[in-house]
Parts: structure tokens; sequence; C-alpha cells
């Protein structure tokens, strides 16, 4: 499961212990909101992280608490009528920064809130004469806003995709045992052309992610092959333009990559004249 | 032992949010003894230590309003500012050789080896790091007592960046059997 792999690599104990980058924090943040799991383990790892704090305990002077507690009368008794207000008083007319940032936010929802009205009263009486002058406008009008919409919507399953693809690439990076393999152009093919395969010995799966290769003719494909004991094995075929990385087929045991021009939707076996790239296997 | 809390949390945090002085009473006696455990342990130092304790607590409290009760536990989000101002002091010093009478201090490094043992400590887990592998001791050396990065203990250990992570991992679980086994 690509959520066990994310948490065995190590990055919630990193987050924790505040070993992170701040991008990296934000990763952690945000897929704890997407996966339970990711938040049942970051409590599991502060309570040994407590548990070892408490494990180092050493008593402080009993000067250090009058300190510190002097520095908290003086914050609290600079308003002095204050502290002769009791508690419940104090939760309604309390001055504490929490409730003044509450009440800003509230005045400024209200003032938003009746701004918000203000343009929409506007806004409709707009309409109205609008309406009144040319119907035929606004019903094209309309017709302009559903494309918009449809198109937004589009939009919006396209990201979703994006969003998808980006954390599978995520958990794929994440695992342990994968090794990059890049690909560089052969004898006789364009030395510009260049793919990466990202591969994870572990659970046999790989990704290709796209840098380079020439625009193929409209009935041809390019496709990947792993050699395997000197044998090659069909791993699929991809297309360039996409910039995401693709997923292709498992595989074990490869030496190394290599890409063939074939015919569109692959052939059983390469045909090694038009071999683009290869890479072997970093051992 | 165990952690299990026996006091109200959520009405300590209202509390601290609402700026009550006695809840922050509350917070440092409960508290004080770890978090200064913990900044001595990277500071060797009583009299640094002791600042530190009190700067770390002060921030707490003016700062509290920074604490989201989301993204993690109250005890680790203080332990957090006291470990990040332990770190940045020691890593000030650790710039200025001239700082003539606390040098012997800190040229000491924090490390498992150097953890003190303290008598007033009734719970007998003050082993539990001196239990780990060496290789999990040398990453959490780096790691937890002088806070780098995962990125920047790997330049110093010269090591891979994910070995590096699931060593602190495996370093982790390990202490957590440590801790489970003594609790019983």
């Amino acid at each position: 499961m690509e959520i066990e792999a994310y948490i065995s690599s190590g990055i919630l104990e990193g987050y924790v212990l505040h070993a992170l980058s701040s991008q990296e924090m934000q990763e952690v943040e945000c897929m704890s909101h997407i996966y339970p799991e990711i938040k049942v383990e970051l409590s599991k790892i502060e309570m040994v992280y407590e548990q070892l704090a408490v494990s180092q305990s050493k008593l402080p002077p009993p000067a250090i608490k009058d300190a510190v507690m002097a520095v908290i009368n003086s914050d609290v008794g600079s308003n002095p009528d204050e502290t002769s207000i009791d508690s419940e008083a104090q939760k309604q007319f309390s001055d504490s920064e929490a409730d003044k940032e509450v009440k800003a936010i509230a005045m400024k929802t209200t003032w938003m809130a009746v701004a918000a009205s203000v343009l929409v009263i506007i806004g409709l009486s707009l309409v109205t004469l609008e309406m009144r002058s040319s119907n035929k406008e606004l019903t094209k009008g309309l017709d302009d806003l559903k494309t918009t919409n449809q198109e937004l919507l589009a939009k919006v399953d396209a990201s979703k995709e994006v969003q998808e693809n980006q954390e599978s690439i995520l958990s794929a990076l994440a695992q342990n045992g994968t090794v990059s393999i890049s690909l560089q152009g052969v004898e006789g093919k364009p030395k510009s052309s260049s793919v990466t395969v990202l591969w994870n010995q572990n659970n046999e799966q790989a990704f290709l992610a796209m840098g380079k290769l020439p625009e193929p003719p409209s009935d041809k494909q390019y496709q990947l092959w792993a050699l395997v004991d000197g044998a090659p094995v069909d791993m699929g075929v991809f297309d360039i333009d996409k910039s995401d990385l693709q997923k292709m087929k498992t595989i074990s045991g490869a030496q190394a990559f290599a890409i063939t021009l074939e015919q569109k939707g692959g052939s059983p076996s390469p045909t090694l004249s038009e071999m683009y790239v290869i890479g072997n296997v970093p051992s | 032992m165990s952690l299990k809390i026996t006091y109200n949390e959520e009405q300590l945090i209202a509390g601290l949010r609402l700026q009550k002085k006695e809840s922050f009473e509350e917070l440092y006696d409960r508290f004080n003894g770890p978090v200064y455990g913990v900044i001595f342990n990277i500071l060797k130092s009583d009299e640094l230590a002791q600042d530190v304790l009190q700067e770390s607590f002060v921030k707490i409290w003016r700062n509290f309003s920074k604490y989201d009760a989301k993204k993690g536990s109250l005890f680790t989000w203080i332990l957090n500012v006291a470990r990040n101002k332990a770190i940045d002091k020691y890593r000030s010093l650790s710039r200025k050789p001239e700082f003539s009478g606390l040098s012997s201090a800190i040229e000491e490094k924090p490390s498992v080896e150097n953890l003190e043992r303290s008598v007033e400590n009734k719970i007998d887990v003050r082993y539990g790091l001196e239990k780990l592998k060496e290789e999990h001791q040398e990453v959490l050396n780096v790691v937890y007592f002088r806070g780098c990065s995962h990125q920047e203990a790997a330049d110093e250990l010269n090591l891979p960046l994910g070995t590096v992570k699931t060593r602190v991992r495996s370093a982790l679980i390990e202490l957590r059997k440590i801790f489970s086994e003594i609790g019983n």
C-alpha cells in the first residue's frame, strides 16, 4: 500500500523531530489531512518523543519558576483592572489577543457581508436594466457562462487527475528500493534524447519520466523494454507529450532499460535499429 | 511508566488561550522536569539550561496562539519550542569560541553517552537511549540533540538521505519497545 511506504520512509518521524524542510512539513500536513493512518502514526511518534523527554527529566531550581511567573504576572498585571474581574466576566470582556482577533475577524466578516449584499443589490438592478434593454445579449451572455462553466469543470477534472497522479508520484518516490535509471541517446540517434525510469526493486513497479525524444511519425510509437538476463522484456508503449510520470508494466531482475520506436501499439520484440535510448541499472 | 493523561488537556489549552496564569502555572508544574532535562542534555550546563528554560516558558506563554491542536499534541509542541531554543543557543555559542568560562560546557558535545543520570528521576527509563544500537544512537545524537535536519545529518554522517530517515524511524520504534518493556 502506498501509504505504508510513505510512513516507512521515516518522513513522519522527521516531522515530529523538526528535521524536515518547510516544504516537506507542508507535505506531511497535507497528507495527514487526506490519510487518517498518517494522523494515527504521528500520534504514536509523538508519544515516544514525549516518553523520551520524560526519561531525561531533571528538576530545575525553584527560583526558575519564580522568575517565569514574575514575567507572566507582569504581562497579566499590565492592566490592573482585569485581575479583579471574575473569570466568567473575563470571558465576556476579555481583552486577550485571541478575543481581539476573533472580534476583528467578526467585524470584517460583517462588513464584507454588508458590502457583498450591497454589490448584489447594485448588480441586480443593473441586470434588470440590461434585461429591459437587450434580452438577446443576456441570452448570449448566459450561453457564454455555460461554456465557461463546462470548461472550468473540465479543468477541475483535469487537475484532480493531476493531483492523483502527483500523489502516486509522491509515494513512488518515497518508497524504499526505488532506483532512478537515466536512459541516454545511442549512436546514430539524437544525443539530446533522454528519459528517466524510476524502478522499485521491492515492489517491481516502474514509472517513466519523459525527458526528450524526437516526435514520432503518426503510425509509430515508442516502446519501453527491460533487459533481463540479456533478453528484452516488453514494458509497454507510451506517448511523449505527457509531462507526468507514466506507470509502465512491472518487472523484476532488470539490468537495463531501453526504448525503441515501433509500430503504433508496440511490437512483441524490439527493432534494434530503432533503439533511441538505453541505460543500465546501477548495481 | 505511562503518559496517561489524568488532567484535562482541553481545559488546560482553553485556559492558556485565555492567558490565564493559573493554567500556565499548571503547565509549568507539569512539564518543567522533562523540558529542563532535554534542554540540559543539549547544552550540558545548568546555567545555560536555566536561562533557556526560562526563555522557553515565557515564549510558550506569549506565543500560545501559535499552538495548533490539529497539528500535534501540546507536550510535543512545548518540547519543540524548548528544543529549538536550546539548539539555537548551542549553535550560537559554538560559533564563538572566545566565550570564556562557558567554552568548557559547549566543548562537550551532547550525545547519548554524556547523558546525565538524574537522581531525582524515579522513572527508570533513563537507560532507554543507551540500549539502542550504535547506528541508532548516532543518528539521534545528530538529529535529536543537535537539531540537524535529515539532509544535514546525511551530509555530516556521510550516509544516504534515505538511510538517515529510516534509521531515525527504527531508533524511535526501538525506543517505543524499550519504554513499554520498562513499563511492565
